[in-house]
């Protein structure tokens, strides 16, 4: 099958795309992992709530603007309702067993699920995208929408900004701190249940962004949570948990995997993912970048 | 002495007749009910259209019960939520045959769930009426005595799409659509019916992306790198609007044409809206606008003041969901009046070849596999001037006898099942 | 010697508590699917039948959670596969039953020995989890898309059931072919808990580092627990499959393992009998809930939270605590 560069390129350019997605979807989970060592199943809920939420904002706010003040509007009430959940429910069990946190994360998603189904009712919606973003780019006698740029530039931008944030900010230290010595921490006179609650209130801001950034390409319907939650934490798992550049790497494999593997094997699409996480973790039991407890 | 024996008898007896009203069940009293146990997915992107469907059948059921029923016996509809798992339609299929007691069985929109609680119908020889499943399988190589479909099977839609897109000039064709058994049953029958009626034609590639796929992108720069003639999206209703969503921006459709047989339906330019691909080929078992007839505005008229009396109201029927129940519903109550009983022989005996007169013509239930002979209509999307958004124009009814499968290959696939 | 004929008293006492708790359950065993069938419906004696079919794959689920201490998000495939084997031996290749039911356990062993094989080193347990899981992925792929063999995402109808065992006119019979097999296999597993191989098994959940420090061979262990519990779950698809009488893919999805991981938390996973108790609460929960409201995600969900909040140790566990502080109170 001859290839001509240009395809290839057009591949690349594509799953690079899908990997900032992925990215996108997975970065707040990736947050709550490495922070607070909570496995945030309900981080899809977040994602459909900012999904409906870009829907009904969209629909009122038509000027030019609209979409920009979607996406500022829409993240903000996720993190809202985010901060009441942490607030009232999670914090209870931070100190139980991993098991336990899961069944209530998991729990969480039935019911957000239906609380969706009776706000917005079963009907299949969708988002528009802005004007402004509407074109495409052409190159080498291809098509590609600038939209897709937007989500890689909106990616790159969350993955910078996390880094920043644990890495360089003193809020990031600590942060970093009460991940392995909470105690300590709190000993020393950080409130630490009030760093956790921001941190989680981050997640979800970071979780009804990415819904409401990927809804202009997607169908919203009932269960759209649930449809990304595996793929969120695989991505995580494979880069390593906590890590965010690790998360970051496992996106981009796992986004071109997916652009060329179908031009390779078109049939097996659905397996992709799921090769490429037990290859990975039987070679770095850690994830890429992930370290030993 | 008599007068205490006689006032002691009196008081037996109204003990025994308070009694006997207390233990009694209500309906003992009124007429019994005829009970359809109703087994379809409402959670997930399918409510969509289930719903719809669940709403016409309680039009026809309401119409029925006003017209006196049965000899006074209303019909009682109960339902029940699969979550799009075989498993749990069959279980809920149990409940209310041996439970519930229903008298039949209906649903599913889900191919798998339809063909556990048909295998079960048959168990049990209850009449199960299936209303938006497509597997050809239903009433195919899995079909029997007991299962009837009132909407289309995948083998009838997917041969005349083939039909239809013969009489186009295109001889490369892509094919992609979602990798579940739909999808390739529909792909498979279009391509049987596309080379049936025309000679020459390619498939230059394919592709088929997981069910429930966010990110259609790598697909469809693949896909506009083979540069085929045509294109035939195979797609269930929700993976076709993601991808036609995707497909807009990468626009796909001013550089080759494409066929996208449901695409029709009501459903997706009321959600599409301005998104709504002007110029590709769709299709759909029922559009409210073809033909104009007076049938049809009629019961697009009707619907709309039912589902106006629910408080969602809807003037734009959807066929997938909405008109599919409604023939469903329609076969069913009205074999119950001509058999004039609920037993199921008898019932089954009045559906076999019988006719229904719908908003688009008569439809025939076929004796030989229980299958609704059902048309299929394409066209080209357009703007059309008084419409409230995109419909189709130039639309071409394909009538079923052209193209669904013959009752001696019917046949040989049941036997080749065994 | 007053002291020693009160003793000798309490023991014997004891011993006749037991004999009559044992005969009232072996009655209540017996006479409850006449019980169902007769007085409220067949459907109430299918439901019990399935709380036994998921009760033993809770269990042997268990063995690798609860004993084992590895969080395995994968087990649906040892379900699915025994539930596959058995059926497509019977309706592809129309196996006798006896040897369908040999087998299929037996694949689902194996397939327990391969995905183990490479799952017990990791010891990271999210990694752990995310390896089995996308085995079973992977498995369910298979039957996904392998649709000349397994029918794809239409699923297998109609295997057929021997007429002595068949659910065609009664439960009953099918009733008591499952007990008799689940009681066997639970019985089986009560063993291998309390045998040395089931200690040294805790013992590794609790400090494998110091295990591995005194030279046992932990992942080997794990590995056993794991191919054991592969096999039951395997038994366990078998009787699904023979009570239902069709199966779709769906039982090989994720959601499948994440019910059986439920049942354990809900009956409390230190509990012997515990998921058990899990299962019989999903099963109906999961019937009753649906069959009476469309928002079923609602209360199910809301019933989860609050378990996880106020009864952590899962309702057996509950229970336990609570029976033994009534006990203490009759002992003062």
């Amino acid at each position: 099958m001859p290839f001509d560069p240009s395809i290839l390129f057009v591949q690349f350019v594509s799953g690079l795309s899908r990997a900032m997605i992925l990215f996108l979807m997975a970065s707040g989970l990736t947050l709550v992992f490495g922070v607070m060592n909570v496995i945030n199943f309900a981080h899809g809920a977040f994602y459909m709530i900012g999904a409906y939420m870009a829907f009904t904002l969209t629909q009122y706010l038509t000027g030019p603007l609209g979409f920009w003040v979607t996406l500022l509007i829409a993240p903000t009430i996720v993190c809202i309702v985010g901060g009441i959940v942490e607030v009232t429910l999670l914090r209870r069990i931070y100190k139980k067993e991993h098991l336990l946190q899961i069944l209530l994360t998991y729990a969480l998603i039935f019911v957000f699920n239906d609380l969706i189904k009776i706000i917005w009712g079963v009907d299949l919606r969708i988002v528009n995208l802005p004007k402004s973003l509407q074109g495409f780019v052409r190159f080498f006698g291809h098509r590609f929408p600038v939209y897709y740029f937007f989500i890689i530039g909106v990616g790159t931008a969350v993955a910078i900004l996390l880094w920043l944030l644990l890495k360089k900010t003193r809020f990031g230290k600590v942060l970093r701190a009460s991940a392995e010595h909470r105690d300590m921490v709190g000993l020393l006179g950080y409130n630490v249940g009030g760093l956790f609650t921001l941190v989680f209130v981050l997640a979800t801001w970071l979780g009804g962004l990415s819904g409401a950034v990927i809804a202009p390409t997607v169908r919203l319907s009932l269960g759209m949570g649930m449809e990304i939650i595996i793929q969120c934490f695989i991505v995580v798992i494979v880069g390593g948990l906590g890590n965010i550049w690790g998360a970051l790497l496992g996106a981009l494999i796992a986004g071109q995997v997916y652009a060329f593997g179908i031009l390779i094997l078109p049939n097996f699409a659905m397996a992709f993912l799921f090769i490429l996480a037990a290859v990975i973790i039987i070679f770095r039991p850690y994830g890429l970048l992930g370290k030993a407890a | 002495m008599c007068k205490s024996k006689r006032s002691s008898f009196l008081v037996v007896t109204l003990v025994l007749v308070f009694a006997l009203l207390f233990l009694l069940p209500t309906s003992a009293l009124a007429k019994k009910p005829i009970k359809i146990g109703l087994v379809d997915c409402y959670t997930g992107g399918a409510a969509a259209f289930t719903k719809p469907a669940l709403v016409a059948w309680h039009m026809v059921v309401d119409k029925f019960n006003a017209n006196g029923g049965l000899h006074g016996r209303k019909i009682e509809l109960i339902t029940r939520d699969t979550k799009f798992k075989a498993g749990e339609a069959l279980s809920h299929a149990r409940e209310l045959l041996l439970k519930e007691r229903v008298d039949f069985l209906a649903g599913t929109v889900s191919s798998s769930c339809a063909l556990a609680v048909s295998e079960f119908a048959k168990k049990k020889k209850k009449l199960f009426m299936v209303h938006i499943a497509r597997s050809h399988r239903i009433t195919g190589a899995k079909g029997h005595r007991y299962v009837f479909r009132g909407c289309p099977s995948a083998a009838i839609e997917g041969v005349a799409g083939g039909y239809f897109a013969a009489t186009k000039p295109y001889r490369a064709w892509y094919i992609i659509g979602d990798d579940y058994e739909y999808g390739h049953s529909i792909a498979d029958n279009f391509w049987k019916g596309l080379t049936k009626f025309k000679t020459h034609v390619l498939k230059v590639g394919e592709a088929w992306p997981k069910l429930k796929e966010t990110d259609y992108t790598p697909y469809l720069t693949a896909l506009m790198a083979k540069r085929p003639d045509a294109v035939y999206a195979a797609f269930g209703a929700s993976g076709l609007i993601s991808f036609m969503k995707q497909a807009k921006l990468f626009g796909l459709f001013e550089k080759v044409p494409v066929f996208a047989y449901a695409l029709g339906d009501s459903l997706f330019p009321k959600v599409l809206k301005q998104n709504m691909p002007i110029g590709i080929y769709a299709g759909n078992n029922y559009l409210w606008y073809y033909p104009d007839t007076k049938a049809n505005k009629a019961f697009v008229a009707k619907y709309l003041e039912y589902t106006t009396k629910m408080g969602k109201p809807d003037p734009y029927p959807s066929g997938i969901g909405a008109f599919g129940g409604y023939c469903s519903a329609l076969f069913l109550t009205k074999a119950i009046l001509k058999a004039d009983s609920v037993k199921t022989e008898k019932v089954i005996k009045a559906l076999e070849g019988m006719t229904i007169q719908t908003a688009i013509g008569p439809i025939k239930m076929r004796a030989c596999d229980h299958q609704a002979m059902t048309p299929a209509f394409w066209g080209q999307v357009a703007k059309v001037p008084g419409r409230p958004f995109p419909v189709m124009k130039d639309v071409v009814m394909t009538p079923p006898a052209k193209v669904i499968p013959t009752c001696r290959e019917i046949a040989e696939s049941r036997r080749a099942a065994k | 010697m007053d002291i020693g004929r009160a003793k000798r008293g309490a023991t014997e006492r004891s011993n006749t508590e037991k004999w009559l708790w044992g005969g009232i359950s072996c009655l209540a065993l017996i006479a409850i699917p006449f019980v169902l069938e007769k007085g409220f419906s067949q459907y109430d004696l299918y439901l019990v039948i399935k709380i036994l079919v998921f009760a033993l794959f809770a269990m042997s689920f268990n063995l690798v959670l609860g004993y084992g201490g590895m969080m395995s998000f994968g087990h649906a495939a040892f379900f699915g596969v025994g539930a596959y084997c058995f059926s497509l031996l019977l309706v592809r290749a129309s196996c006798p039953l006896v040897l369908a039911f040999l087998a299929a356990p037996f694949a689902a062993a194996i397939v327990g020995l391969i995905i183990g094989y490479f799952s017990v080193k990791i010891k990271g347990v999210f990694y752990f989890a995310t390896i089995t899981l996308s085995f079973a992925q992977l498995v369910y792929i298979l039957a996904f898309k392998w649709r000349s063999f397994t029918f794809g995402d239409d699923g297998i109808q109609g295997i057929p059931v021997p007429a002595f065992i068949s659910t065609d006119v009664s439960y009953i019979p099918y009733y008591f072919f499952a007990l008799v097999i689940t009681l066997i296999c639970i019985y089986v597993l009560w063993k291998i808990s309390k045998s040395p191989f089931g200690m040294m098994l805790m013992s590794l959940r609790e400090n494998p580092e110091r295990a591995a420090f005194i030279g046992i061979k932990v992942e080997r262990y794990r590995l056993i627990a794991f191919v054991i519990s592969a096999f039951f779950s395997g038994v366990a698809g078998v009787l699904y499959a023979l009570l239902e009488t069709s199966i779709a893919p769906e039982i090989l999805y994720w959601s499948m393992s994440g019910d059986v991981i439920l049942m354990g938390l809900l009956g409390g996973m230190t509990l012997f009998l515990g998921p058990a108790l899990g299962a019989a609460i999903m099963v109906f929960l999961n019937s009753f809930i649906t069959s009476y409201t469309e928002y079923w995600g609602l209360f199910l969900g809301t019933t989860l939270i609050l378990i996880v909040l106020f009864f952590p140790k899962g309702l057996g566990g509950l229970a336990v605590e609570k029976y033994r502080t009534w006990v203490k109170g009759k002992k003062k």
